[in-house]
Formats: structure tokens, sequence, C-alpha cells
């Protein structure tokens, strides 16, 4: 039995209490009298009672008592499973940690698994089961399937995955199921500690176990050589480790390491030029028997440095001059005048004050306080009163996105501080997307050209504002080299399950990926990006050519066991927010409580009413 | 202390006098006409002489116009002798008014009304089995008056016992007056034998049953635990645990009916008198008109 509103059962306390005011009650009242001669003798003219009557006595008591406990059973909304059908709704976590080892060598998916077939034996019993995997997205194994068989074949297709657990979506779809369903059951089988829900049974199969987790590999290269340090926690306890490193696949080096409990440590490994000319993938790795190995191992990919070239036109280039400078990965032509201006050769092409009669044909163009503007866009009024300068709201480029992280993990930079003194509004057609906003009128927007290029357009002048004064004005113009000419990945570092946008570059002719297993996969150049999901851990590696005659570009990434999984989660409680009707259990059976309750409390007036009768 | 009758109640029973159903006899000397004949001055009767009649007594008028002899005969006058027998049980003590005084006043208006007609009165405390003397025979305003300041002093408690007090009585007197006995009747004892003691010395008898007002009319609810007065602990057979219901009421008040009804069969079947008062009834209503009605007093 289970009880949708557990507070009601405190009105359970009224029966011993009742039971305390009727051992009070049933104390006589002393009462002094002359003689008790005409009492006693008042027996032999009493009523003979009736054998029903000798229990009148405790009528009115199992009345209160009955009556506090259907009152009591109501408000706390008992819902017992009586309804025909229960459809067995069974969430099962597929996350890597999920994969973590008892020591006799079940996972806890393995474990998780047993039960659910426990559960298969409800459909015998004429139960519905539906089965949902969530790992990094969620789904049905099986849904709504009376069929035992059915049951057992997508029992025996679950795998565990490597990435985290979707729980959103797995709700989503349980709730899906939930709706069509009279009556349902909600069972979450997982390792994180859930608080306990009323509308889902969570069945915690995890526990504090002793995990070693490969936290980091970092590679600095120099003239010298190249030096990867990696970095390892053991949670749980103190332990000695062998740790190694992985060159493309062959172990070149391997070290002893002492590790404290919940304390990073660290592992060096150098290697000249002469023992490490040139390599693919690096990885980090230990072989050690603790709960949850899948996070042994992190890797990285050598990627070619990108080392972009800009064409500023400026007549007082100090500021945006000194800001790419700093980023280390440009080499920036400066020209005060668009008459000696380069226009082709470049990655991005940045006017301020004054563009060129024609925009050039490679490379991303940016512009500042343009007298004149391409594609359509037009100047407003100018403003000259100082506005504050605004992300726009709904814009998807990635150039958002990354301002807005950096919005969030720099507190210094935010943008509501900075301020425009004077601005010039701009207006144009649909495809130009609007970036910032000075009083909701667009000053900065963007526009795609195609094959990663894109035209900007800044309506304002960067002496009238402060942003260039601001540390994270470096981050902003690191952004829009990305930009202007993206990389074939953007993170070099991701989760399992985390989706990967790969930009095909102008030029593209082939596109393959290593997989961490070494098998290959090619990829589509008719479309501009391409998105993939790894969904296992390790390095993958992008190779590309272009139609340039031997020219390849090389890119990759590494995707590793997601931070939640290392741990042991302390989670909130979840929810279905589903109707009352729909948590999956009858409500007949409360109202029949509250209906009980009613009925009793007629029979407790009338029997108190008779009672009161009785009393002179 | 209690105050049993003062100088203006008595007043108001001078010129009232005990009416006595029956001829009786008794010492003489008193005031009461006797069946038989005796010396006093009221002429009663005739009878034809006998040889060794007193001489002074032959009638020489009936002779004269007769020619037999006839003896004048005259009304004997005894003095009476009244016993009233108190029950000083517990319970008598009890009540608004209180029935202890109650019936004191009425006992020492009765006994005023015996020495009034030159009787004598005694006066019995019934306590347990036994039948103590309070005041025995009282004569003259006196000897009331002392009686009286005894009365006032009498207390109530424990037990009484009527059938086994008056039936081991060493005296109870003979056929020379009223034995009035005032009590409750709210007991086990059989105060039956007592009566039947009573009359079989031709002893005329009168029981005056009282009763308080909670008596007739118990005000009592719920779940009560009934302490009898008379209860020596708590643990007493007397005392009763009860829950009081309208039944219970209904089942009382027919108990009560029950045995007042059983008090009138038994005395209407001795040809005693029997009266039930509440003591709410002042003594005043009750000798003058009460007693007046049933022809108790005159």
């Amino acid at each position: 039995m289970k009880f949708l509103n557990p507070v009601g059962l405190w009105l359970l306390l009224g029966l011993p209490a009742l039971i305390i005011i009727y051992l009070i009650k049933a104390r006589h009242e002393e009462r002094p009298v002359s003689s008790t001669f005409l009492w006693k003798l008042s027996r032999k003219f009493m009523k003979r009672k009736l054998p029903i009557q000798r229990i009148k006595k405790i009528l009115m008591f199992v009345l209160q008592f009955l009556m506090i406990l259907a009152l009591g059973l109501g408000a706390a909304k008992p819902a017992l499973s009586l309804g025909p059908v229960t459809d067995y709704i069974l969430i099962l976590d597929a996350s890597a940690s999920m994969r973590t080892k008892t020591e006799e060598g079940i996972s806890r998916f393995d474990t998780a698994l047993l039960q659910v077939e426990e559960m298969v034996e409800q459909i015998e019993k004429g139960h519905t089961l539906t089965l949902i995997l969530a790992s990094d997205d969620a789904g049905y194994l099986i849904e709504e399937t009376t069929s035992i068989n059915e049951a057992r074949l997508a029992i025996s297709r679950a795998e565990c995955g490597y990435g985290g657990c979707d729980t959103t979506d797995a709700l989503l779809l349980a709730q899906m199921v939930c709706d069509r369903s009279e009556y349902a059951k909600v069972i979450f089988y997982t390792d994180n500690a859930y608080a306990p829900s009323d509308e889902i049974e969570i069945v915690d199969l995890g526990e504090e176990t002793w995990n070693l987790t490969a936290e980091y590999l970092d590679l600095s290269e120099s003239e010298e050589g190249f030096v990867f340090r990696g970095t390892m926690t053991s949670y749980g306890k103190d332990y000695d480790l062998a740790v190694g490193l992985k060159i493309d696949g062959k172990i070149l080096s391997a070290k002893q390491i002492e590790c404290k409990d919940g304390v990073p440590s660290s592992a060096v490994f150098e290697f000249t030029k002469e023992e490490l000319p040139d390599f693919e993938k690096a990885e980090f790795y230990f072989d050690e028997p603790d709960a949850f190995q899948e996070d042994n191992l992190y890797g990285l990919c050598r990627t070619d440095v990108k080392q972009y070239r800009v064409m500023l036109v400026s007549p007082r280039p100090l500021y945006l001059r000194s800001a790419l400078r700093a980023l280390g990965n440009c080499e920036v032509t400066v020209s005060t005048t668009t008459e000696n201006a380069d226009s082709s050769g470049y990655d991005l092409y940045i006017y301020d004050g004054e563009i060129p009669e024609e925009l050039p044909a490679d490379g991303s163009v940016l512009i500042f306080d343009g007298d004149r503007l391409p594609f359509g866009l037009v100047l407003g009024d100018k403003v000259g009163e100082a506005s504050d300068l605004e992300l726009s709201k709904g814009i998807e480029s990635d150039l958002y996105e990354d301002l807005t992280l950096q919005e969030s993990s720099a507190a210094k930079f935010l943008l509501k501080d900075v301020q425009v003194s004077s601005y010039t509004p701009l207006k144009g057609d649909a495809d130009w997307e609007t970036i910032f906003t000075c009083d909701d009128q667009p000053i900065w927007v963007r526009r795609d050209l195609g094959e990663g290029r894109s035209c900007s357009v800044v309506g304002f002048d960067l002496h009238d504002t402060y942003l260039t004064m601001m540390a994270d004005f470096a981050v902003l113009m690191s952004n829009i080299l990305l930009d202007s000419a993206p990389a074939l990945i953007k993170d070099q570092t991701v989760s399992v399950g985390d989706t990967v946008s790969i930009t095909l570059l102008a030029g593209a002719k082939t596109l393959r990926m290593k997989l961490p297993d070494e098998s290959l996969r090619g990829f589509s150049v008719e479309q501009e990006k391409q998105v993939f999901t790894p969904k296992s851990p390790g390095v993958y590696s992008l190779v590309m050519t272009t139609e340039t005659e031997g020219e390849t570009k090389r890119d990759g990434f590494f995707a590793g066991i997601p931070d939640s999984e290392t741990l042991r989660q302390e989670l909130e409680e979840l929810h279905l927010l589903l109707p009352p009707e729909h948590s999956g259990l009858p409500q007949a059976s409360s109202e029949i409580w509250t209906f009980v309750a009613g009925v009793l409390l007629i029979l407790l007036l009338a029997e108190w009413g008779l009672h009161c009768h009785e009393q002179y | 202390m209690r105050r049993v009758i003062d100088d203006g109640f008595i007043s108001m029973l001078e010129g009232r006098d005990l009416c006595i159903r029956q001829h009786l006899d008794g010492l003489f000397g008193g005031n009461r006409r006797s069946d038989s004949y005796g010396s006093s001055a009221e002429f009663a009767d005739y009878r034809p002489y006998i040889p060794g009649d007193d001489l002074r007594r032959i009638d020489w008028n009936l002779y004269g116009r007769f020619d037999k002899l006839y003896l004048r005969l005259f009304t004997d006058e005894r003095q009476q002798h009244h016993r009233i027998y108190l029950d000083t049980s517990a319970s008598m003590d009890w009540g608004e008014p209180n029935k202890a005084d109650w019936m004191l006043k009425l006992a020492a208006s009765l006994g005023f009304l015996g020495i009034q007609a030159m009787d004598r009165v005694s006066f019995y405390a019934i306590r347990g089995g036994s039948c103590v003397d309070l005041c025995r025979s009282v004569m003259g305003r006196e000897a009331f008056y002392q009686a009286a300041e005894t009365l006032n002093h009498l207390s109530f408690y424990e037990e009484s016992d009527l059938g086994a007090a008056i039936f081991g009585a060493e005296d109870i007197g003979k056929k020379d007056g009223l034995s009035i006995i005032i009590s409750d009747f709210l007991t086990d004892s059989d105060w039956k034998k007592a009566v039947d003691r009573l009359l079989s010395v031709g002893r005329e008898v009168l029981l005056i049953q009282v009763l308080s007002e909670d008596e007739l009319d118990p005000l009592l609810n719920g779940k009560v635990f009934l302490m009898d007065a008379e209860a020596e602990h708590d643990e007493d057979d007397r005392n009763e645990r009860m829950e009081i219901t309208r039944d219970s009421f209904r089942a009382y008040a027919k108990a009560l009916a029950w045995h007042q009804k059983e008090l009138q069969t038994f005395c209407a079947s001795r040809n005693v008198t029997f009266l039930s008062f509440c003591s709410k009834i002042p003594t005043e209503k009750l000798l003058f008109e009460k007693f007046a009605e049933a022809g108790l007093i005159i």
C-alpha cells in the first residue's frame, strides 16, 4: 500500500488519544449518597438487555475509532494496486557509472537487469511492462508490452552506455505512458542517490566504492620536445598506482604515483623531439582493480595549431591590434587605408571606420562604425546618449554561446556594466543576426557568407566604449576569430554522449574519423556542418583533405566519461508532474475511505443522539 | 448545634392531642380513657348488682323505678407510655433539608403532644442492632425540655438494624401506648419483625418514613461510584458502581415505588399506620395538615 499524502497519517494519532480519553472516561465519578439500597433494588427493574445491547457500551468507541481511522486513511489517500491492469514503467539508468562492479564482478547494470527480469513476471498477472533505457539519451526498449518473450528480448538487448543518464527525457517518456495509463507504477533503477519521491519508486543500486579516475592530460610542446602531464585522483582510499602513457597505441612510459584519497596527483612524461618526432594521439591510463574502470584513461589528439591571418584596416588600430596580438595565434597586417590594404589571402578582414568598394572574396569581414554598409544593411539615426550594451536575446550563433559562457564564468565581464556613449542602430533583412543591442536596437549584426565565412557589422566606434579596456575583450576577439575561420572541431575535450559539431572548411574534399577502436568512419562533405555523438570513451581523430593537392587538416577530440559518473551523486527528488489521477495508483480507494468516514460520522452522530437521550 | 423545638412551636402544639385509636391499658392517673371501668367522674354504664359490689355505687333512683339493684359504672382513665424509636444511622443525616433535623423535630413534637396529654414518652435511638435509651419515661414539661436537649445533641453514624434492635429490646412496653418508628427504611434490615414484635405486645404502631428530595428524585448522570453514607470504606459492598442512564432512573423510580408499596401493604395487613414524607415538607404543615388528615392528631 502507498499513501499519496502521508501527512494525513498524522490523523491516526487520534487513535491513541481516543483510547486515552476512554481510559480516563472509564473512571467512575465518586458521588456520595445516603444509601445505595434503592439503587441496588433498581437493578431488578432495569430492562433486560439484549445480547447486542451489551456491546452498545463500546459501540460509540468502536464508531469513533473507525471514523478516525477512516479519516486518517482518507486524508493519507492510500492507494492500493487494485486496478485491473497496472502499467509497470521501468526506467533503467544506463549511464557509465552503472558499469561499476562489485567485488564479485557483477556490474550495477547487471544487477538492475536481474531485478527487471523479476518484474517480467508481472506480465503473467495481466499487467503491462514498459522499459526505458536512460543513457545519454533516453528511449523505449519496450513499450507497454504484455508479451513475456518480447520483454525478455528487450532486456537482453539492453546495454549500458558510457555517458550520463538523461533523466529528463526518460521521465518524459514515462509520463507519456502514464498519460495513457489508468494505473501506473514507475520504478527507476539507478545508482544515484535520489531523494525519495512520491510518484517514482527509486531502486538505489549505488554505494560508495573505491574509484580511480584519470581526470586530465595536458600537452606542452616546445622546440625541445613534448611534456605530458596527466592528472588522476583516487576516491575512497590512498593508493599507489602505476600509470602509463600510450602514444598512438604504444606504451612509451610508465610511472609509480602515490595518490592520496580525494587529492589530485600528477604524473609528468617528457619526450624530446628525437624520442617523439610526431604522433597522432596520446593516452594516459592505469590498469588498477578499482570498482569503475571505464574512467581510468584520458587522452588527447594532436591538432594542427591554427594561425590566423588578419588584415586590420584602421586609422587608429591600437586597441584592435593589441588585442589580436595578445591572442598569440594571429598574424596581423595593419593598414590605415583601404587603398593600401590587401583584399585576399586573409582569414579575417577588419575595417574600422571605412570599408572598401568591394568586399574581399575570401575570409570573414568585421566592420566597425562603417560609413557604408554591405548586403542592404542600413544605418539608423545616430544616438548620442550613453546606453548599455546588451547581448541580443534569442540568437543562436556559436559566437553568442561562447560569449554567454564567458559572461557566466568571468564575473568581471558583465555586459550590463558596459556602456556605449554613441552608436548608430543597424537595420537589415532577416539574414542579419543581431548579436548586441543598445536600447533594444541592433548595433552588432552578423551575416553568414557560407563556407565558414561571415560578415559582422558593428554600429559604434570602439573609442566610444570601454569594452576594449576589459580583460574579456580578448576572449571576445578570440571568439570572433573562431567565428571567422572555424576549426574542424571546436572543443578538444567532450563527454561521451555530447554532440560534437564538425565544421567543414572551404575546399573540403574528404573527411574521415578514426574511432577509439581504430575503425574509420567517413563523413559527407556536401553539407557545411556535420554532427557526431561519441558513444564510447577514447580519442577520436579527424583528417580532412582539401582540393589543394596534398593538403590535409588534422583535428580530433577526446570523449571522456562525464564527470558526474565518477562519484555517486546526491540528487533531488524526481517528479513526473502528473495529475493525481495518473499518479500510478487508483484514487478510488481514498474516496472510499472518505465515504466510509462520512457514513461512520452519521452513525456516530446518531449514536451520540441516542446516548444523550439515554443520559438523564 | 441543632435546636429540635422551640417555644414558638410548642405554643402552636398546645391544644392539640395525639389520637389513640385503640383503648389501651396503662398506669392509673392518666388522662386517657380505658376500655375498662374505673373510678373516674365520667359515667360509662350500668350493670346489675352482684353481691359483693360496692354498695356506694348502687343507683338508688333506678331501684325506685325498676325495683331492681343496678350499679353505676364509670370510665377508667389511664396514663399512656409512648415510645419513639429514632433511626440514627448515617443515612438519616442527609439531604437538604436534613432528614435528621426533620425527624428530631417531628419526634419532639409528637413527644410534646404525649406529655401534654399527661402521658409518658420515651425516646430511643436505633444504633446498630440495639435500642439505646435516650430519655426514658419523660413526664412533665421540665423533663421534656431536658429530653429535647438530649435530642439536640444526638449524633448520626454507622448503620441501624431496626428489626434486631426492636426485636431484641428488653422493654418495648405493653398495651399502654403508641410506638412510633421514624426512619428512611432504606435498609435491608427486617423491620417487619420489629413491627410484629410491637404488635404482639399490643402496642399501637406508627411508621413514619422520611426521605430527602434527592432520594426521591436523584440528580446523577454518567458513570458514578455511589458511595453509601454508611459504608466504612471504598471497597464496602454497600458502595455501587453504576452508569446512570434514563433507564436507570426509570428503574430507580420503580424501585422506590415498589419499596413504599411494600411498606404500605405490610402495614395495611397489620392495621398499622404508615406515612411517608419528604424532608422538604415543613413540620408545621406535616403535623397540622398531614397528620390531622390522617387522624393522628386532633
